[in-house]
């Protein structure tokens, strides 16, 4: 008899939700985090988008988890060297249930979610790497720590971004050892102690309410491609940047410079001056889309959240987390299946794939292949914040000149930056139809 | 309005580690090796642009890796196309720890 009906590989978003889902069913589980303890692992920006979460712990989930602040104000800010273009949106209704978004720390969620799987019934070990699955005559049977089988019907893979399992599994073997540097963004982040009053005041905002900023790194020299992030916690700043991997190929640009360029932006300094550093960290984001992961289940096993490749951004916004839940659920659903069944079979695993097509999951990542087109772009990132630079400069300078007409103005900035109004239609029907 | 980091100030990276935790094991057990006739070729050195702690250097042309201070973002592997950069996770329970995250 197998020790377990599954082992979740992984304590991040994605298998703390599958482990819940498993535990509370009445499944017996196993999951395994490499991190002592739990979270120490994990950095995100972050803020958990969408309402898969309260699917699987209830609606009141925020009142016990250590949480920080909700989404009540969400800017968009293009910046360049010296200028900054901000669109901000704020809703009253934001502030109080259901919440569209809430910022958190992942060193803190992370072990409560743990505990959560703990008190549904699941057993939680902190501090195991595990190395490889374990096979027999073609299926997963567990999984194998320092010369041991741990034994179970089924495993999760929630490993995260850099998935070791994929790679030990042969499911990056086209891709070298790794995801291509053309599916990866580096994520840059400093946590910066302001204090609870001082957020407050600069942001204009109360205990109940938080802010999310992204920026357009319109500065960054060369071909580097970037956005930054800013989001309230209580008391610090999450301050972060997300640099697409291969736009540093050959601009001799290092990336922790870009980082502290965006830190110390004036856009960016006025907010957080007199702060101080609590830490200071960086992840891998996948955003390789549906394309560089050829499988995601199999005999015994499905692959779910970064691990899988359901991780999106594009300069404006990054969202995993949601779908690292949302797909951890799925992937334990179609492990309860198959318990019932008594087949762990690769066509009753199945399943977990067809739950994925028919959720708005897939959909999103299909939608999201279009949009990488228009976002990782040099016109979205370099061209765009220059042009809106060139125009507001134009409008708002009295130079005693008899003033242009707006549509001159706009025709001849983009005649300075050699942009069609073409192509800037084509890029805002793309972006229009997908956002 | 400009940026506060002039072209020719340094970031001082070790400074900024100081904020982060680590539990570090011992060198026989790095995660992270990389083989140095294998960099003698490298086209790019993109190791040294792409790694966010500097954990890697050139040192009288030699290039030298760092264990330490890595914060385990697997960048590295993803940028060495030449295939010097082996790397693993370290050891449960090593490496760095987050305490916020
Ligand atoms: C800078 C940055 C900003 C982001 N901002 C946002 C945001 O605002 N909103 C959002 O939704 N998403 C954001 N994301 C993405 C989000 O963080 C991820 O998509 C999400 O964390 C994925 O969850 P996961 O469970 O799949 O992986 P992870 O959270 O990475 O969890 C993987 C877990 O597996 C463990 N593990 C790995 N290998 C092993 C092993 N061999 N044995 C045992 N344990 C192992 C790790 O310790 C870790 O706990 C951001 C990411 C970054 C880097
Ligand atoms: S990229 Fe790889 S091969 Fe090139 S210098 Fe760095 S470690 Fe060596
Ligand atoms: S894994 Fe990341 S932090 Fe560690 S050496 Fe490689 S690039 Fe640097």
């Amino acid at each position: 008899m197998d020790e377990f009906d599954a082992i979740v590989v992984g304590a991040g978003m994605g298998g703390n939700a599958a482990a819940y889902r498993l535990a509370e069913k009445g499944a017996s589980v196993l999951l395994v985090d490499r991190g002592k303890p739990i979270g120490s692992k994990n950095l995100s920006g972050g803020v958990i988008w969408g309402h898969e979460l309260d699917k699987l712990l209830g609606s009141d989930w925020y009142k016990e988890a250590p949480v920080e602040r909700p989404v009540t104000r969400k800017g968009v800010n293009m910046l360049t060297e010296d200028s900054e273009f901000s669109i901000g949106f704020e809703r009253e209704s934001w502030r109080s249930p259901p919440y569209k978004g809430w910022i958190v720390l992942r060193a803190k969620t992370d072990p409560w979610f743990a505990s959560k799987v703990e008190e549904a019934g699941g057993m939680v070990v902190e501090g195991v790497n595990v190395e490889s699955l374990a096979w027999e005559d073609g299926q997963v049977v567990g999984v194998e720590q320092a010369g041991e089988t741990i034994r179970s019907n089924a495993v999760i893979i929630a490993d995260g971004a850099n998935s070791r399992l994929s790679i030990d599994m042969g499911l990056r073997e086209d891709t070298g050892d790794q995801i291509p540097p053309h599916a990866g963004a580096l994520g840059i982040k400093q946590i910066i102690d302001l204090g609870e009053d001082r957020i407050n005041e600069r942001f204009n905002i109360d205990n109940g309410a938080g802010v999310a900023h992204e920026y357009v790194c319109g500065w960054t020299e060369g071909e580097v491609m970037a956005g930054g992030f800013l989001y309230t916690n209580k008391d610090t700043i999450s301050l972060g940047i997300v640099i697409k991997i291969d736009s540093l190929w050959n601009q001799e640009k290092v990336s922790h410079r870009i980082m502290e360029e965006f830190r110390t932006h004036p856009s960016i300094a006025k907010y957080i001056e007199g702060g101080k550093l609590a830490e200071y960290g960086a992840h891998l984001i996948p955003e390789g889309g549906l394309d560089y992961v050829p499988r995601r289940y199999g005999p015994g096993w499905c692959m779910v959240g970064d691990a899988a490749g359901f991780c999106f951004s594009n300069g404006m916004v990054i969202q995993g987390m949601n779908y690292a839940v949302g797909s951890g659920v799925r992937a334990a659903e179609t492990v309860l299946e198959a318990k019932q069944a008594g087949d762990f079979s690769a066509k009753k695993m199945s399943s977990y794939k067809r739950a994925l097509q028919n959720s708005y999951i897939w959909k999103d990542f299909e939608r999201f292949s279009d949009m990488e087109e228009v976002v990782w772009n040099p016109r979205f990132h370099k061209t765009y914040p220059q042009l809106v630079e060139g125009i507001f400069t134009e409008m708002f300078t009295q130079d005693e000149t008899p003033k242009e007409k707006t549509r001159d103005v706009v025709k001849e900035q983009m005649k300075r930056l050699g942009i069609s109004p073409f192509t800037i239609g084509k890029d805002a029907f793309t972006a229009g139809k997908n956002l | 309005m400009s940026l506060n980091l002039t072209p020719d100030e340094k970031v001082d990276i070790k400074a900024l580690l100081g904020a982060t935790s680590y539990n570090f094991d011992d060198e026989e057990h790095a995660h992270i090796t990389i083989t140095p006739e294998i960099c003698e070729t490298c086209p790019h050195h993109m190791c040294m642009y792409a790694c966010p702690v500097n954990c890697f250097t050139l040192v009288d042309g030699v290039m030298t890796f760092q264990y330490e201070d890595c914060v385990e973002c697997g960048t590295c592997d993803i940028v060495c196309t030449p295939g010097s950069v082996e790397w693993t996770h370290p050891r449960g329970g090593f490496g760095v720890k987050y305490k916020e995250g």
